[in-house]
């Protein structure tokens, strides 16, 4: 614990801490654009780094197919953010377990955590946590502004992370690339821009609906006749191959 | 009042008044100065015997941007010497996580030699000190109206 500086006594510089633990979370609001998605390929990512790390599910509007609870049973552990608490699950699962924290944050999210950054952020800096926020865009104006607001209220208290998310054959990311507010975020904040290529509906489609991430597919291992397809087990392979690389040309952002 | 009243108030469950509040100005120059809510802690526990936690310097500092309204007048310092220990101001009751508080919490600090000052007076001197304790780099501040509709600009048609 550091001592309390004197006024007047001689200038000093508090040591910069270097992460020694890390929550990775998503940026909530607009929902439906692949936050999920991206946090199951990027759980798989670490689990190929050999690093401990734990999921927290804190969409709890998002109950059945599309959370992260639905792809990951028995490891990741809902959690209900809705509470006077709020997101201290952060310090306290990370004081007692692994150094990373995925955290599925989900649409709504937004009001409790940046409440709690304005009055835990310091504290958490000072025990050594930092903080990967990801916003997922698509080609809907609409989640460019969910990063925006986010980034207004997190300010620099995170490190940026943008998916663009093809989730359409021939996306067009227009209200990323050409308006004065994404281009003031990008100045700014000079955030990590990772792409998630187009998914067939064929092999994301039942992927979701069995609760089978790329990892499972590529690997054969869904246990689901429709995703056995070798057609859709090399796509499987294809996009997991593709993000793997995106994730490890910026390992610093997602590891300790 | 009459110290019965007193009584059933001081146990009723509830906010009781910002044991900060009398230090928000000093509190809000300091934080303008660069100095972290651990720094401005170390600082009220240095000077006035008030221990305080980040949060508490946070809940006061965020309690003075709520309001619209002008400061409300200080409150009359009864004597020229800071209140005793016992008298001092707590922090308040509704903390968080207890694995933070731990961490959070400030250690005991040794009285300084000196004889304490009302916090007003405090925070002129201090005005001139508090550039020495340290310098900051100011990072810009992203701006953005929620109510502005995002407008393309230039080549509105772009592909990653």
């Amino acid at each position: 614990m550091s001592t309390p500086q004197t006024v007047g006594g001689p200038a000093e510089t508090i040591p910069a801490t270097m992460p020694q633990k890390r929550v990775i979370l998503t940026m909530g609001g607009k929902g439906g654009v692949g936050k999920t998605t991206f946090m199951i390929s990027l759980a798989e990512w670490l689990g190929t780094q050999g690093m401990g790390f734990q999921m927290l599910d804190l969409d709890v509007e998002n109950k059945a197919r599309g959370s992260l609870k639905n792809y990951f049973e028995g490891a990741a552990t809902k959690v209900n953010i809705h509470t006077p608490a709020g997101l201290d699950t952060f310090i306290d699962n990370l004081d007692q377990g692994p150094k990373i924290i995925l955290a599925d944050m989900g649409a709504g999210s937004g009001q409790v955590a940046h409440e709690w950054f304005d009055t835990m952020y310091e504290a958490a800096e000072e025990m050594g946590i930092a903080f990967t926020a990801i916003g997922v865009v698509t080609a809907d104006p609409a989640s460019v502004e969910s990063v925006l607001i986010w980034a207004k209220a997190l300010q620099h208290k995170v490190q940026y992370v943008v998916v663009l998310n093809q989730a359409v054959a021939h996306a067009d990311f227009a209200y990323w690339n050409n308006t004065a507010q994404a281009e003031q975020f990008r100045r700014i904040f000079q955030p990590v821009i990772l792409t998630m290529k187009y998914r067939l509906p064929d092999l994301e489609n039942p992927s979701r609906q069995h609760g089978a991430t790329l990892g499972d597919v590529a690997t054969r291992r869904a246990n689901v006749p429709e995703l056995e397809k070798s057609s859709l087990v090399a796509r499987a392979q294809g996009y997991q191959k593709q993000i793997f690389q995106e994730l490890d040309k910026n390992r610093e952002l997602f590891v300790v | 009042m009459v110290r019965e009243f007193q009584a059933v108030l001081d146990g009723l469950p509830g906010k009781s008044p910002e044991p900060l509040e009398e230090y928000r100005e000093l509190i809000g120059e300091m934080r303008r100065r660069g100095l972290t809510y651990r720094e401005i802690a170390g600082v009220l526990a240095d000077r006035f015997q008030v221990q305080a936690d980040l949060g508490a310097v946070y809940d006061v500092l965020r309690a003075g941007a709520r309001s619209s309204r002008p400061l409300p007048a200080r409150r009359q310092v009864k004597a020229e010497a800071a209140p005793a220990p016992s008298q001092a101001p707590q922090p308040p009751k509704t903390r968080p996580a207890p694995q933070l508080r731990q961490a959070v919490q400030l250690r005991q600090v040794p009285r300084m030699r000196e004889a304490p000052q009302p916090a007003h007076q405090a925070a002129r001197t201090m005005s001139a000190a508090l550039p020495q304790v340290r310098k900051v780099v100011e990072k810009p501040v992203f701006e953005y109206d929620e109510n502005e509709p995002l407008r393309l600009t230039g080549d509105s048609r772009s592909i990653e």
